[in-house]
């Protein structure tokens, strides 16, 4: 079942892939890259180690991604000129991320949010981006959209699943907002009973005939689950409850919520539990009855024993999160891909909510960013910038974004992860592409 | 030096004392060395102070003293109050106290005048164990063994004894400042029963031969001659206990809920200075580094204090009356 | 005989001694009731303290002890794929990086430390008074401030996590420790010995070197064992400067692993994989400290037992 369908997702996206290399060939943008992998022994590139870390999200991408980069490099290049001593990725968080790389911890600092996203007139990202000099202003700084995935609400009513099976209970974005800010209080509630229309008690005369069908959803109370630490997963989701639900996602007083990377206090009702990490989430719903929660999509692929709600998409469908349907999504948003024209100017890009059939609405991409030029700058993640080391990290990352037999998003596939889009794959190109070594081009392949 | 040999042979009294002045003096690179690095070693302090000091000052300066008294903490945005981590501090150590402290006295007891003497020192070995075990160990066990006992045996039990009132009521999910407090007792009892059993073995034996000899029972003579009499020692015993829950950082993090709230009941999920820092420090820029750092400040002030009161009253248990 | 007694007139003091015993042994044997029972309380309390210990120790052996392989213990990590549920590989380069930066602290730190000690030991100015109260109260000090220290003034300088930053954290972390437990080592050196030493005409330096130290070595070497331990067990400031590796490297500029962040990590895995595995990393780290502990209590007893 997985086979096929990965296989299918595999035509469309190569299909896709050859179309999106034409359109950007012709348009000249920038020249597309295929994942060098060549290493000589003046690169000096066994000897380069640069630290990345940030958003928890990517740190099975990066994690397998990283030894099998080395390996696939000292195939090509042979193991005396390929990297050999690359560490492993720091799972830090998606701030952590981009407070690393601007300070000069990482070299990549990956992030679910790219950085300096605007919201409601203010930048997330402030705090760090103060414009003082090159290091914290955003255009200094390349965004590399490197995995796809999406977020799953995972419930935990164990009556139904006696009566049901997994998988049945129907939420859409106004009682997920409903939920989080305390208006919706029993799982019974007639918002949710409506969407669920065959969770139902039913009564039959001896005919046969139904006479009464009830809601059965149990009449206990929905905890709502949160992340109390920053994470971009949370930014997903409040962001595809602004985007659904707008005014009506709103605080106990009645203001707008807008989406950030924590919900902030008073927006969240008094029964809420807060969590730390993924598996804090996960954690708090497996132990409380009535509680649900978001989490990001391992937890749901690895088939806990708890199951997700099927989400009712732009399209009125109620869909399941798999790798097709986050597939789905990201390609509803092939029109309006990231904005292409130049460094850092990727922020706020969000695919939550797409139109198209068959698409999971709660999805995004997760970012690596990078200084755009190392020159001058000492040291980048423990390794002094040179041409040689940005030539390594900007090789990684051309490399990581490859959908051929060595590239690295068939390292995201068998994480679990969707291969990027090829629209998307094409930006990630063009970004790397835009790194540079005292206004130098790299001169990738 | 060459000039002394001479005068050796024929050196009266008063010239030995000399010499050994002189040699005293001569030994200076030597009292140099031990100076330099007494001071070197202050002066590292006195950098690391610094650096906690110098982080935590934007923070300070911006907010003042509602980094102490505010009410909400929510890191990124602000507000920076740090109440709430301050009530789970205080509270998950007060937790620890109530556990460790009974039953950390009468461990010292038990060792000192109960337990064979065959076994005594194995017995006190395994409390020393308890010390060796690293902390985030014990955040493993709490989070594997003790969260799911608290949520399907002792939090449904507790509540369903008092009928869910206070403190029992809350949502039971394991995560919560009573399973901190549980586990931070564990952590301290080895602290607490070495410190309390040093200063009982100095009360005098006449005592508590004179206690025996009134017709004063074993258990009389515990109670009411050797714990107050070694009442100071145990208080800084417990002092240094407190010390050492205030500030364990991993364990509470692990089994605490990481959820900064003023507690409304034992059950209540928190998070505590020490925990807050560890967990959102590596995220933390700006203005939420510095708040941290201005927690990790008031950490070091609050658990240094209780150090030194605990030194100064273990230091006088121990001295002789 | 009988008759003749029992038509005595009772004897007031003997019934009233009757009285008296009879009352006494019921409060006796009611105190000695309460007593035992309190007794036994106490050593009940004492049994009760030794079943977390029990449960720790259960808990990591019958967790932790099926990962425990010489593969595990050998070889590099591998990510897990969420599909493929494949193999995490092992902890290999965790148990080198524990290892490099505790022994490196400690090498940093025990010159220091008995310098300090001896220092402590041998001067009661105001000055050394002074050190002496810190030295103490840094004993007790969280060690999660050692990490932002690190981090402030190691990493962020350096633009650096590495294992040198954990090496700074743990080192400042050992110093008072091993001072405190040499200067008591040093003071319990009976002054007898120095003053014979500098009768001799010995210069203090050559007392301390060929007097003192060594007579002073048992506890030394149990408080720098423990402390080696303590210190390898630490997980707040490692967390906060260390990185991440999975690679072999000695070099402590670069990004290092360790056993304590990994039991961490792993501990809140999203694979039920390093879940399980977070167990023997953690049975792999107590015995790493266990050998320590028990070793400096072997060391010391072994010495004190030569010196007789």
């Amino acid at each position: 079942m997985k086979k096929t369908l990965r296989g299918k997702l595999f035509v469309a996206v190569a299909t896709m892939g050859l179309l999106s290399t034409l359109a950007v060939t012709t348009a000249g943008a920038a020249p597309s890259l295929n994942g060098d992998l060549t290493f000589a022994a003046s690169d000096s590139a066994n000897a380069i180690n640069p630290a990345m870390g940030g958003s928890s999200f990517d740190e099975p991408f990066f994690n397998a991604a990283i030894p099998e980069f080395m390996s696939d490099a000292a195939k090509v290049s042979g193991s005396a000129n390929a990297p050999q001593g690359m560490s492993l990725y720091s799972p830090t968080g998606s701030s952590a991320g981009k407070k690393g790389v601007v300070a000069g911890t990482y070299a990549v600092g990956a992030s679910d949010v790219p950085m300096g996203t605007v919201v409601n007139g203010t930048s997330l990202d402030a705090s760090i981006l103060t414009n003082t000099n090159a290091a914290t202003t955003l255009n200094s700084y390349v965004q590399v959209p490197v995995v796809l995935g999406g977020v799953g609400l995972m419930y935990n009513l164990p009556s139904l699943k006696k009566k049901f099976g997994k998988d049945t209970v129907i939420l859409n974005s106004a009682a997920l907002a409903a939920i989080y800010d305390g208006s919706i209080t029993k799982w019974n509630n007639s918002a949710i009973c409506k969407l669920n229309p065959k969770i139902v008690t039913v009564k039959k005369n001896k005919k046969g005939k139904v006479i009464s069908s009830k809601c059965a959803l149990p009449n206990i109370p929905v905890v709502p689950v949160y992340r109390a630490d920053g994470s971009g997963t949370t930014f997903i989701f409040m962001d595809y409850l602004n985007q659904t639900q707008g005014a009506n996602f709103k605080t106990s007083s009645g203001a707008e919520v807008y989406p950030n990377t924590t919900f902030n206090q008073g927006e969240v009702p008094s029964n809420a539990l807060g969590a730390q990490k993924n598996a804090g989430v996960a954690g708090d719903i497996e132990q409380t009855v009535g509680a649900v929660g978001y989490v990001e999509y391992s937890y749901i692929l690895l088939q806990h024993t708890l199951p997700a709600a099927l989400i009712v998409n732009a399209a009125h469908q109620a869909q399941v999160l798999n790798q097709t349907s986050v597939a789905a999504d990201a390609a509803a948003f092939a029109s309006k891909p990231p904005s292409e024209s130049g460094a850092g100017v990727v922020s706020n890009y969000s695919i939550v909510n797409g139109t198209n059939k068959g698409d999971y609405p709660i999805a995004g991409y997760s970012w690596a960013i990078v200084r755009q030029d190392w020159n001058n700058l000492g040291t980048v993640g423990g390794a002094t910038a040179n041409l040689n080391s940005e030539k390594l990290v900007a090789k990684f990352l051309d490399w990581a974004v490859q959908n051929g037999a060595t590239g690295g998003q068939n390292v995201a596939k068998e994480q679990g992860y969707v291969p990027l889009p090829s629209y998307v794959q094409a930006v990630a190109e063009q970004q790397v592409g835009l790194m540079t070594f005292n206004s130098q081009s790299l001169g990738l392949s | 030096m060459k000039e002394n040999t001479d005068t050796d042979t024929q050196s009266s009294g008063s010239e030995v004392a000399e010499r050994i002045r002189r040699s005293a003096t001569s030994d200076r690179p030597y009292q140099f060395l031990l100076r330099g690095t007494a001071l070197f070693f202050g002066a590292v302090i006195v950098v690391f102070v610094w650096s906690v000091v110098h982080t935590a000052w934007p923070a300070i300066s911006t907010f003042g003293f509602g980094l102490v008294t505010g009410s909400s903490w929510v890191a990124g945005t602000g507000p920076y109050g740090a109440l709430p981590l301050l009530t789970d501090t205080v509270l998950t150590t007060l937790i620890a106290l109530v556990f460790a402290v009974p039953i950390g006295l009468a461990s010292a007891l038990a060792l000192l005048f109960l337990i064979p003497q065959k076994i005594r020192s194995t017995a006190s070995s395994l409390i020393e164990l308890l010390a060796a075990v690293p902390s985030v160990v014990y955040g493993l066990w709490g989070l594997w063994y003790l969260v799911p006992w608290f949520t399907k045996t002792l939090q449904p039990f507790l509540a369903g004894v008092t009928g869910g009132r206070w403190p029992f009521n809350g949502p039971q999910e394991g995560f919560s400042v009573l399973l901190a407090g549980l586990v931070l007792s564990i952590m301290i009892l080895p602290t607490i029963v070495a410190i309390s059993r040093d200063v009982i073995s100095v009360v005098p034996r006449d005592l508590i031969e004179g206690g025996l000899s009134l017709g004063a029972t074993r258990g009389q003579v515990f109670l009411r001659v050797v714990l107050p009499s070694a009442r100071t020692g145990i208080l800084g015993a417990i002092a240094l206990g407190a010390g050492r829950a205030l500030g364990e950082t991993i364990a509470v993090a692990m089994v605490i809920g990481s959820n900064p709230q003023i507690p409304h009941s034992l059950f209540t999920s928190g998070a505590t200075l020490a925990s807050t820092i560890a967990t959102q420090f590596g995220e933390a820029s700006g203005s939420t580094g510095s708040a941290l750092a201005a927690l990790a400040l008031m950490l070091m002030v609050i658990t240094a204090s209780v150090n030194a009161g605990a030194r100064v009253l273990t230091k006088r248990a121990r001295m002789p009356r | 005989m009988t008759d003749l007694l029992t038509q005595l007139p009772p004897d007031p003091i003997l019934e009233r001694r009757a009285i008296i015993h009879a009352r006494a042994a019921k409060t006796i044997r009611r105190r000695t009731w309460i007593s035992n029972f309190f007794l036994a309380a106490l050593v009940a309390a004492f049994l009760i303290a030794l079943i977390p210990l029990g449960s720790v120790i259960f808990a990591l052996i019958d967790r932790g002890l099926s990962s425990i392989t010489w593969n595990f213990l050998s070889t590099l990590p591998q990510q897990p794929s969420l599909i493929a549920q494949n193999s995490i590989g092992g902890i290999g380069n965790a148990i080198e990086g524990t290892v490099i930066i505790d022994g490196l602290a400690g090498i940093i730190a025990i010159p220091i430390a008995l310098l300090v000690g001896l220092y402590l030991s041998e001067s009661s100015s105001r000055i050394a008074n002074f050190l002496r109260a810190i030295v103490e109260i840094m004993t007790g000090l969280p060690s999660i401030l050692l990490g932002v220290f690190a981090y402030e003034y190691v990493v962020v300088p350096m633009k650096a996590f590495s294992g040198l930053a954990g090496i700074v954290a743990l080192s400042v972390l050992m110093v008072p420790v091993i001072a405190k437990a040499s200067e008591l080592a040093f003071r319990g050196v009976p002054s007898t010995l120095r003053e014979a030493g500098l009768a001799l005409g010995a210069r203090s330096s050559r007392v301390s070197r060929g007097v003192i130290i060594p007579a002073a070595m048992p506890g030394v070497i149990t408080g720098v064992l423990l402390s080696l331990a303590r210190a390898m067990g630490e997980t707040a400031p490692i967390l906060l400067v260390i990185g991440a590796s999975g690679t072999w490297g000695w070099n402590p500029m670069h990004q290092m692993s360790s056993l304590p962040l990994l039991t961490y990590n792993y501990s809140g895995s999203q694979y039920p994989s390093q879940r399980a595995a977070a167990w023997g990393v953690a049975l792999a780290l107590v015995a790493m400290v266990m050998l320590l502990s028990l070793g400096s209590r072997f060391v010391s007893a072994r010495m004190r037992k030569e010196r007789r």
